[in-house]
């Protein structure tokens, strides 16, 4: 509590304009409201967006990602940059919120009615206002258009809606552990063809 | 009850396509190998730039509300190493290994 005290001079005359997220991120961890706020500016939207995707619900998916920001907050003394960015560290918090959220609130009968492979071919329409530059798009797109079907479909279902790597093989019927093993050679093509460009 | 080929896990764990207790015997695992800890962590940025590109434009409520909520929330103190089993987590698994249940 004390720590929180002394911060708004702080950020007030450190200009968090120019800082990286990563650096933001250092700053909420000893309670700079300012450097949460330009925080919020740089990951909301694509929080509530991802959100959104796995729980197609609007009212939820605010909800939702109002308690990923606030998580963030919370927990902003643990992020590592040694381990990643600052950014897949709040969207690996968002994505396990919003999965908890969608296998708590649905059975497993309800979303198996849901999951429509024709779906799939066209992962990225249904979001209107999209912000993120077009070209971080088609980069994703294309990486993705490279694995092979199982690869895209697992890794798709998993994390655009959900699904455990058990219920996947049951969909798909192939056995569990070749889902497993399809979802991490799927990510280790993704992984190298998205880190050359970066 | 670890899976024998826990190492393969890493990618389900990173797209959270894993049950609770799955999830638990990754982290048991990543703590102790750090081979599959670089990967997790690569995959976790992987998975984010599935994320990232569906970005949307939040209503302009929100940003005041988290914002009212944040200065309410006391924070966690301290940086935590990773993977913390905590006590809760190792009775769990113990209760499994010796019910045989998962």
């Amino acid at each position: 509590m004390s720590i929180r005290a002394v911060t708004p001079e702080v950020s007030s005359g450190g200009g968090v304009a120019d800082l990286s997220a990563e650096q933001l991120l250092e700053r909420v961890a000893v309670g700079d409201e300012g450097a949460f706020a330009a925080l919020y500016d740089l990951f909301a939207g694509r929080i509530l967006g991802m959100v959104t995707r796995v729980l197609r619900s609007h009212a939820q998916s605010e909800e939702v990602t109002q308690e990923v920001l606030v998580e963030i907050w919370r927990k902003a003394g643990q992020f590592s940059s040694q381990r990643g960015t600052a950014l897949s560290w709040a969207l690996t918090i968002a994505h396990r919120r919003a999965i908890d959220r969608v296998r708590s609130e649905q059975s497993s009968i309800d979303r198996e009615e849901r999951a429509d492979r024709l779906d799939l071919q066209r992962p990225f329409d249904e979001v209107a206002e999209i912000t993120m530059e077009a070209f971080e798009r088609d980069e994703v797109r294309r990486a993705l258009d490279a694995l092979t079907e199982l690869q895209r479909e697992s890794i798709l279902l998993a994390y655009y809606k959900g699904y455990t790597s058990r219920e996947i093989a049951e969909m798909l019927k192939i056995p569990v552990g070749t889902v497993k093993t399809r979802m991490r050679d799927g990510l280790i093509r993704l992984r190298d063809a998205l880190s050359e460009r970066t | 009850m670890i899976d024998a080929d826990i190492h393969t896990l890493t990618g389900a764990y990173a797209l959270d396509a894993v049950i609770a207790t799955e999830r638990l015997d990754v982290e048991l695992h990543l703590a102790e190998c750090p081979t599959c800890a670089l990967e997790a962590d690569e995959f976790a940025g992987t998975a984010a730039r599935l994320g990232t590109m569906l970005a949307v434009v939040p209503p302009a409520a929100l940003r005041g509300q988290v914002l009212s909520e944040i200065r309410r929330t006391r924070q966690l103190s301290g940086r935590v190493v990773r993977f913390v089993v905590s006590m809760k987590q190792l009775r769990v698994r113990w209760v499994r290994q010796v019910t045989g249940r998962r």
